[in-house]
């Protein structure tokens, strides 16, 4: 199995850092990559071979990482989600919360919470549920096709609107 | 009509891609962040929050220099504090601005929204139980 741990381009994630090293310890079989964010520590996770991990990678080299990867595990932020409901690749969120220094506001929280009622993507509040059900493939999401028609008619209805209110401005 | 479309990288730079392509116009010019990791803009700022105002303001002269040589029709921006600022130079030269919150912000409009109900000529929300008289919902991206 190959899965794409990432936590945006702003800021380090310590709690998806754990997520990915008890997942590396429990399925050591399993390719992990892993964008940490920039100013990340990496260190703790040198001494897993099935991990490869980096601050940021370029759009090109995640491009690739994220076509090649099974499950991709992210925080709750909207480039990963797009992506993935797109491409109907499975995804789990770890949403960022303020309190723990994590992000500047609880956004985090209320787009996880949002996007599980909409699009049924699951969530997880910290770290041993997350990584019980990534290590668990009977948990994992399915992808598929119905979140991209579904992106599809809203957007198009979306574009109408849009422009309408451009031929008034 | 030509649109100078505005967003910071990372997920406000993906709702940008994305809206980009929904409107009907002739030509599209891009400002974003992180120049070393995202090559597909047109023109760079620095990236910052939106309390750190000292170096938004400082970015303000090349951010109406962006302005200035793309001579957009219209600028759109999905956030954050960078497209606020190309948003706010676009407001100084009299050019239409609209401002597209992140469909990140469920619950309240960001704070970079909020601040750009003071200038921008329409603000549009993602959620439709965020519309006010100031801030319009016309749908969403998803």
């Amino acid at each position: 199995m190959k899965l794409l741990f990432t936590a945006g381009t702003q800021l380090a994630f310590p709690r998806l850092q754990q997520a990915v090293r008890q997942v590396a310890q429990q399925r050591p079989q399993w390719q992990l990559t892993f964008q940490a964010g920039p100013g990340a520590r990496l260190e703790a996770l040198t001494e897993w071979p099935n991990v490869h991990a980096r601050p940021l990678f370029t759009n090109d080299e995640f491009q690739a990482l994220f076509d090649a990867a099974d499950l991709v595990v992210t925080h709750a932020g909207m480039g990963n989600i797009i992506a993935c409901l797109e491409a109907g690749k499975p995804i789990m969120m770890l949403p960022r919360r303020a309190s723990l220094g994590e992000h500047r506001n609880d956004h985090q929280m209320d787009t996880a919470e949002a996007f599980l009622r909409m699009y049924n993507v699951p969530a997880y509040e910290s770290v041993p549920p997350l990584v019980l059900a990534i290590v668990d493939t009977s948990h994992w999401p399915q992808g598929g096709s119905s979140a991209t028609e579904r992106i599809h008619r809203t957007r198009s209805a979306f574009a109408r609107e849009f422009n309408a209110l451009l031929s008034e401005l | 009509m030509r649109v100078l479309f505005a967003a910071s990288f990372g997920g406000h730079w993906a709702q940008l891609k994305r809206l980009a392509e929904l409107i009907e116009c002739d030509e599209r010019l891009f400002v974003s962040t992180a120049k070393e990791q995202n090559r597909s803009a047109n023109f760079y700022l620095d990236d910052f929050n939106v309390r750190e105002l000292w170096r938004g303001a400082r970015q303000l002269p090349r951010a109406m220099s962006i302005v200035r040589k793309s001579r957009p029709d219209l600028i759109v921006s999905t956030g954050a504090a960078p497209g606020l600022l190309i948003l706010f130079a676009g407001f100084l030269m009299r050019r239409k601005t609209i401002w597209v919150d992140s469909i990140a912000n469920s619950r309240r409009l960001s704070l970079s929204g909020r601040a750009a109900c003071l200038f921008a000529t329409q603000v549009l929300t993602q959620w439709p139980e965020l519309a006010t008289s100031r801030v319009r919902y016309l749908g969403s991206l998803l």
